[in-house]
C-alpha cells in the first residue's frame, strides 16, 4: 500500500500560460542556406569529401598554368622517369611531365563530366517536367521517344558519331548528351507525377497560381532531392564514359590527354612502370567516390525535415 | 446571417471518371443543390460516395461531365476569361483535408500565406505583402516570428490554420472546406471549428463544409445534404434532418451516432444496414441503395429516384416518399 500524503490546497499555485509563449517555437530562425550548411557540416564523409574534390578542382584549373612543363612537350632524353623532385609522378614515354598530363586530364574530364551534368539537368528535368504534368497522349508518345533512345546502344551512337564529326572533347559530350538525359527525365518524372495531384499543388491551382509558377515554386523545388543526387552520380559516369571510349580508342587523340587517355598509356607498360597507371587511377577513383558521398549528404542537407 | 440569395447553384452536375475500358465511375451522378449566401452548408456521407470530387469540381479541379455550376450566375466550367477565371478563384477557396499534406514543405509560412497574394498581384510591395501576412497570421491566432519557419515545424493545428491563413489571403466570399478537421484531434477539432465559425461572422462568409462526423456537421451547418454513392439522398435544414430523417439511408446513418449519455446509449436503437457499399464502377440504373435498404420495393431495382420536395425545404430523393399534394 502506497502512503496517503496529503497535500495542501494552497500549495497549489494556478500556471500561468503566456498566450505568447503557448504557440512559440523554440528553434532558433535559420535561412534555407545557413540550414542545409549546418546539416552538411555535420556528415563528415559528405566534407571530406567536398575538401577533396576542392582541392582536385584547384589543382586541375591550376596545376597545368603553375607547371613550368606543358603536357605536350617531349623530351626524349627523360622517358619514363620515376617519380621525383623535377617530375612528382615522373614522365611518359615520350618523357612529357605526367603531373602536367594529370591536371590537364582532370580539367577535361571534370570539363566533359560537368557538360554532361548540365545536359541532364537542362533536357532531363525539362523533358521530365512537361511530359509528367501534360500527361495523357504527349506523356505515352515521350515515354516512346525514351524508350527508343534507352533501345540503342551508346557505344554504336558515339561510333557512328565519330564518323561525322572530329575526335575530341564536344564530340565525347555530344554522344554523353544524346542518351544521358534520360535517366533524369525518368526520374523526375516519376517524382512529379507524385507530387502533382498532392494538395499543396492543388491548393495553388485553386489560388489561381500559373502553370510555370507551380513548376518552378512546387514541383522543382521538391524534386530537387532526386535531381541533386543524379547530377551528382551523372558526372562520376560521364568521366567514366570517357574514360572508357579513350581506353578502347575511340576517345581524345594524342597528344590531348584525358584521365582515360593516361590509364590506356599506363596499363600498357603496367608491368614495368606501374606508376604511369596509378596516378590516374587513384585521381578517378577519388572524383568518383567523393561525388557519390558528396552527393548522398547534400541530398539530406538539402531537405528542410531532415534536420533535428 | 442567411439571406436567401443563392450564391453557388449546383444542377445536375456529373464527374465521372473513365477506369479502364467501357468502365465509368461516376463519381457524382445528378447532383442538384443551391448554397445560399451567408450559411454553412454541410455535406456528409461515407468515405468514397464522391464527396471530395463534388468540392473540386466545384472548384474546378476536375471538370465537369455534365451539368453546370454557377458562381454568382458565372457558369464556372464555361471557357471564361483571364479576368474572369481569375475573379472566380479569388471569390471560391478552398482548405484541405491534411494539414500535412496541403503546405509545401520547401516553403517559408510567409511564401505559402502569401501565395494567393502574388497570383492575384493584391500587395504593391515586398512591405505590403509581409504585412498582409503577418495580419492574417494574427487573424488565425499565429504570431509574427512563425511567417519565417517552415511547415514542418508547426503542429497539425498550427498548420490547418495556415492553410486558413492561405485561403483567407485572397478575400473570398465562400469556401470549400473538406474535411478540415478529420486529420486533427478532438481538442483541436474545435479549436479549429470555432475559428472557423469566428471568421464566418467577422468576413460573411459561406462554407460548403464537407466531413462525415455527424455531430459536428449538426453543430456547424444550416443545411445539410447527404449524398449516397455520388448522388444525393436527402437535403433538409440541419435541424430538420436531424430530428425527422425521411431516407432510409440517413436514418441508418443517423442512428449511428453514439450518445454521450450511457444509459441512453445502452438503450439506443441502430438500424443496421446488410451488406456493403456496392463498386460504384458501372452502377446499373436503379436506386443506388436499393441493394442495402431495408424497405426497397421492385421499384426501387428499376428506376432511380427523384429529388422530391417532402416538406417545404426537406428534399428527399427515395419511391417512398411522395411530394405532398401527389
Amino acid at each position: 500500500m502506497a502512503q496517503k500524503m496529503e497535500i495542501p490546497q494552497k500549495l497549489f499555485v494556478k500556471a500561468v500560460v503566456d498566450k505568447d509563449e503557448r504557440e512559440h517555437i523554440a528553434r532558433p530562425n535559420l535561412t534555407a542556406f545557413q540550414d542545409g550548411w549546418l546539416r552538411l557540416r555535420k556528415n563528415k564523409a559528405a566534407v571530406v569529401s567536398l575538401a577533396i574534390l576542392v582541392v582536385i578542382i584547384l589543382l586541375a584549373i591550376f596545376g597545368p598554368i603553375f607547371s613550368k612543363y606543358t603536357f605536350y612537350d617531349t623530351d626524349y632524353a627523360h622517358t619514363y622517369n620515376g617519380p621525383s623532385a623535377a617530375h612528382l609522378f615522373g614522365t611518359d614515354q615520350f618523357g612529357r611531365d605526367q603531373w602536367a598530363r594529370i591536371w590537364q586530364g582532370t580539367r577535361i574530364s571534370l570539363l566533359i563530366a560537368v557538360a554532361a551534368a548540365f545536359i541532364d539537368l537542362f533536357i532531363g528535368v525539362t523533358f521530365g517536367a512537361v511530359s509528367a504534368l501534360f500527361g495523357g497522349r504527349v506523356d505515352a508518345v515521350m515515354q516512346r521517344i525514351i524508350e527508343i533512345l534507352v533501345g540503342i546502344p551508346q557505344l554504336i551512337i558515339v561510333i557512328l558519331l565519330m564518323m561525322v564529326m572530329p575526335a575530341g572533347i564536344w564530340t565525347i559530350v555530344v554522344a554523353l548528351s544524346i542518351t544521358g538525359w534520360v535517366n533524369m527525365a525518368r526520374l523526375v518524372r516519376a517524382q512529379i507525377l507524385k507530387l502533382k495531384n498532392q494538395e499543396f499543388v492543388l491548393a495553388a491551382r485553386v489560388l489561381g497560381t500559373g502553370n510555370r509558377e507551380i513548376i518552378l515554386k512546387h514541383l522543382i523545388p521538391n524534386t530537387v532531392g532526386v535531381i541533386v543526387i543524379n547530377a551528382m552520380f551523372t558526372i562520376p559516369s560521364a568521366i567514366f564514359t570517357e574514360a572508357f571510349l579513350s581506353f578502347i580508342g575511340i576517345g581524345l587523340a594524342e597528344p590531348q590527354a584525358s584521365l582515360g587517355v593516361l590509364i590506356n598509356n599506363g596499363y600498357q607498360v603496367l608491368q614495368n612502370f606501374p606508376f604511369l597507371l596509378i596516378f590516374p587511377a587513384v585521381v578517378i577513383v577519388l572524383i568518383m567516390v567523393c561525388f557519390s558521398i558528396l552527393g548522398d549528404g547534400l541530398r539530406d542537407a538539402l531537405d528542410p525535415r531532415m534536420r533535428q | 446571417m442567411t439571406d436567401n440569395k443563392v450564391i453557388l447553384q449546383v444542377k445536375n452536375l456529373k464527374r465521372y471518371f473513365n477506369v479502364g475500358k467501357n468502365q465509368t465511375l461516376k463519381a457524382v451522378d445528378n447532383v442538384s443543390f443551391e448554397v445560399y449566401k451567408g450559411e454553412t452548408f454541410g455535406l456528409v456521407g461515407e468515405s468514397g460516395c464522391g464527396k471530395s470530387t463534388l468540392g473540386r469540381t466545384i472548384i474546378r479541379l476536375y471538370g465537369a461531365t455534365g451539368g453546370e455550376v454557377r458562381f454568382d450566375g458565372v457558369n464556372v466550367h464555361k471557357k471564361l476569361s483571364g479576368a474572369q477565371s481569375h475573379e472566380l478563384s479569388r471569390r471560391m477557396q478552398m482548405i484541405f483535408q491534411d494539414p500535412y499534406a496541403s503546405l509545401n514543405p520547401r516553403m517559408k509560412v510567409m511564401d505559402i500565406v502569401a501565395e494567393g497574394i502574388d497570383a492575384h498581384g493584391l500587395a504593391k510591395s515586398a512591405q505590403e505583402r509581409a504585412q498582409m501576412v503577418v495580419d492574417l497570421l494574427e487573424v488565425v491566432g499565429l504570431q509574427e516570428e512563425h511567417a519565417n519557419r517552415f511547415p514542418h515545424e508547426f503542429s497539425g493545428g498550427q498548420r490547418q490554420r495556415i492553410g486558413i491563413a492561405r485561403a483567407l489571403s485572397v478575400n473570398p466570399d465562400f469556401i470549400i472546406a473538406d474535411e478540415p478537421i478529420s486529420a486533427l484531434d478532438v481538442s483541436i477539432q474545435a479549436q479549429v471549428i470555432n475559428l472557423l465559425k469566428k471568421l464566418q461572422e467577422q468576413r460573411q462568409l459561406t462554407y460548403l463544409f464537407i466531413a462525415h462526423d455527424l455531430s459536428m456537421v449538426k453543430h456547424i451547418s444550416d443545411r445539410v445534404g447527404v449524398m449516397y454513392l455520388g448522388s444525393m439522398a436527402e437535403l433538409a435544414s440541419s435541424r430538420e434532418l436531424f430530428e425527422n430523417p425521411l431516407h432510409p439511408y440517413t436514418q441508418a446513418l443517423l442512428s449511428a451516432i453514439p450518445l454521450p449519455d450511457p444509459d441512453l446509449e445502452q438503450s439506443r436503437s441502430r438500424v443496421v444496414l446488410e451488406g456493403s457499399i456496392p463498386s460504384p464502377i458501372n452502377l446499373p440504373e436503379c436506386c443506388h441503395f436499393c441493394s442495402r435498404c431495408p424497405k426497397a420495393t421492385e421499384l426501387c431495382k428499376k428506376q432511380a429516384p427523384e429529388m422530391v420536395e417532402a416538406e417545404p425545404g426537406h428534399w428527399v430523393a427515395c419511391h417512398l416518399i411522395q411530394a405532398p399534394g401527389k
